[in-house]
């Protein structure tokens, strides 16, 4: 008996702490996704970000054999590619969906074609030191919660430490409150000597810093290479956790945790072998979720004027 | 103050087109194709001024398909190595296109067709059945679909290597090495030679091991590594100590994971056994550009026939790379008599694929 309870605590323990792994790049990309989905934009084009971090992170890292480099440069790839995002939904007006379609099949072509100038067609893509595994010294030690939440390495620290922060940045300065405002009535803001462009730019870059550390963390810190495509639809689902969580920080990281989670027990349930098809089972994080938007969380309103260009005039 | 009325509207239209039309230039999703002429300065090339022979010396051309990336280390970088090296025992002249969606393909075929092309090779059995439609347009072109039984008069033929033989030794040798005696399968997507060698590596698993347990996962990807890698925990954690990972790109991640954990892994579909030497014993080769040789060999000579041809232990398109130092005589015993019993015919394989 007790050493059935100890099994199921420890299958407990590692199922979470997948959970946390799984879900970390999808909270660290969502701290950035809530500012641009409440600044009222498209986060469609956070896949091809994502790519765009996790392939600049490994170049920075393989040209200078440091992570911490690698994730610098994968930052400044993000804000540069999310500059000429911003330029054209907000400063052109183009269609966002249209942009953030380009923006993930650009990314995907141009890692493939660099990963193959910079890394050659081999069949061993080069490895990089990835970011190191940092235990938190004693809280590391505590059963269950050890192992879950303090062995990770240093971004997963840092995607949670952003829940609180972009909380507070939305809900308690007054940056938040034109953030805000700018999704919902731009003309509003606008009147009130709200400069609607600079917010939806700063929300942007903001976003494209976080989506391609998120990116740089699936390639460094998941793993220690690049691949082509690597991403896997991450960005998408980062999306949904938004929504998800009703365009909330505290919302969007239970939402990116409960795809981890969902993920991690899906892979679970296969490795037991209980002879379920695989594909059920596969489904069964996407059912789990739609049943919690649909029965528990309620309707979700969007930003008012998500999707829409503002035009001074 | 706006940007349209400063640059016009179609100056913005145009960045756009330009930021789409860059992606297809780039290899991007719609099927990056190149083309590499014969190499120059073979032999059997006519000399200048006297190419009166006519068409038959010129080289000829062969066009293949893939569903993925050639630098995925398995599936496709073998067909990618097939065709260089029949280029360079042929001359014939090459070209490839990476990527190609099911639905895509027919188009592939078509283009490649009227390009002139002798022999399109579609690498995957999804590509038999729009070889089979646009092969009935061209009579005088031939097709040739890989990992797939189909023939059709008078064009369309088809060769595989033989994935149960491969799943089979896969899976005698990870049983033989297992201490606890519990191996796992990581597979990518539900096809049937992942299928195939799943079923196959179970029957040789207990094969050599009657009481051998065997778990396995279907990724249903082959681009999320990641996931690959927790699925390979997960595995693990169920108490496999042998994994076998069948997932093409993804599988260095699920070799990664066994290293990381100390437990053994080795990878089908592609060589592996040099990126963890302690942690992969050896590497049963499926070799996939054997089957790309051998249709431009039969082109070449003129022998295409629209047939079904597997090749496998016997060929050498299956086999064992070399042993790495830590691994036991008897495992090597073992499964060396697994592969006799296979040619002796003394076990019925399992063969999904039609």
């Amino acid at each position: 008996m007790g050493q059935e309870l100890f099994a199921i605590i420890d299958g407990a323990t590692n199922l979470l702490s997948a959970a946390v792994r799984m879900g970390a790049p999808l909270l660290l990309a969502s701290a950035g996704l809530v500012f641009t989905a409440r600044a009222g934009m498209s986060n469609l084009g956070t896949e091809g970000v994502m790519l765009m971090g996790a392939f600049s992170g490994v170049v920075g890292a393989y040209l200078t054999g440091s992570p911490w480099l690698g994730a610098l440069l994968a930052i400044c790839i993000g804000v540069i590619f999310e500059l000429i995002v911003a330029f054209l939904v907000v400063t052109a007006r183009a269609n966002q969906v249209i942009v953030a379609m380009a923006t993930n099949l650009l990314a995907l072509g141009l890692t493939s074609s660099y990963g193959r100038v910079i890394f050659g067609v081999s069949t061993r893509p080069p490895r990089v030191p990835p970011y190191p595994l940092f235990k938190i010294p004693f809280l590391a030690d505590i059963p269950v919660l050890g192992p879950v939440l303090f062995s990770h390495n240093a971004l997963v620290y840092l995607a949670f430490f952003l829940v609180p922060v972009t909380h507070f940045i939305l809900y308690r300065t007054s940056l938040g409150l034109k953030v805000r405002v700018v999704g919902e009535h731009p003309r509003a803001a606008d009147s009130v000597g709200v400069n609607v462009y600079l917010v939806k730019y700063l929300c942007c870059l903001t976003r494209g810093a976080m989506a391609a550390l998120a990116g740089s963390y699936l390639s460094l810190g998941a793993l220690n290479m690049f691949t082509e495509n690597m991403v896997a639809g991450r960005g998408y689902m980062a999306v949904s956790a938004v929504i998800f969580g009703k365009w909330t920080p505290v919302g969007s990281a239970l939402g990116a945790l409960l795809f981890g989670a969902g993920d991690a027990l899906q892979m679970r349930l296969q490795a037991m072998g209980w002879g379920l098809p695989y594909q059920f089972v596969q489904a069964l994080p996407y059912v789990i979720t739609l049943v919690i938007l649909t029965g528990l969380v309620g309707k979700a309103v969007q930003p008012a004027a998500t999707g829409e260009a503002y035009s001074k005039e | 103050m706006s940007i349209k009325r400063i640059f016009g509207k179609g100056v913005v239209m145009l960045l756009i087109v330009c930021l789409v039309g860059s992606v297809s230039v780039l290899a991007g999703c719609g099927g990056g194709s190149k083309e590499e002429p014969a190499p120059s300065g073979e032999g059997e090339k006519p000399s200048d001024g006297s190419s009166s022979s006519g068409d038959s010396s010129a080289p000829k051309k062969v066009a293949l398909i893939l569903p993925g990336e050639i630098t995925d280390m398995g599936w496709n970088s073998y067909a990618y190595n097939g065709l260089m090296k029949a280029r360079d025992l042929y001359g014939v002249e090459v070209a490839y296109s990476e990527k190609v969606s099911d639905s895509d393909a027919e188009e592939f075929f078509r283009g490649y067709a009227k390009d002139g092309y002798d022999l399109i090779i579609g690498h995957g059995f999804e590509f038999g059945e729009p070889a089979t439609k646009v092969a009935k347009e061209f009579p005088d072109v031939k097709f040739a679909v890989t990992s797939i039984n189909l023939s059709q008069e008078p064009n369309v033929g088809s060769i595989t290597t033989d994935n149960p033989q491969q799943g089979f030794l896969a899976g005698a040798v990870a049983a033989l090495l297992s201490e606890k005696g519990k191996i796992g399968y990581v597979g990518g997507r539900e096809i049937p030679p992942v299928i195939e060698k799943q079923k196959n590596s179970e029957l040789g698993a207990k094969h050599v091991r009657p009481d051998c347990e065997y778990v396995s996962v279907i990724l249903g990807t082959y681009d999320d590594l990641q996931k690959a890698k927790e699925s390979t925990y997960s595995l693990i954690e169920q108490g496999a100590d042998v994994i076998i990972a069948n997932a093409d790109k993804s599988t260095i991640a699920i070799l990664e994971a066994c290293k990381e954990k100390g437990i053994k892994g080795l990878g089908i579909g592609g060589e592996y056994r040099d990126l963890a030497p302690e942690t992969i014993p050896v590497d049963v080769i499926n070799d996939a550009s054997a089957c790309i040789v051998v249709l431009v060999e039969k082109l070449v000579k003129g022998e295409f026939k629209p047939e079904f041809t597997r090749i496998g232990i016997k060929e050498g398109a299956v086999r064992l790379t070399e042993w790495n130092d830590w691994v036991p005589q008897e495992v090597k015993d073992g499964v060396q008599k697994a592969i006799e019993d296979l040619e002796a015919g003394k076990v019925e394989l399992i063969r999904v694929a039609k």
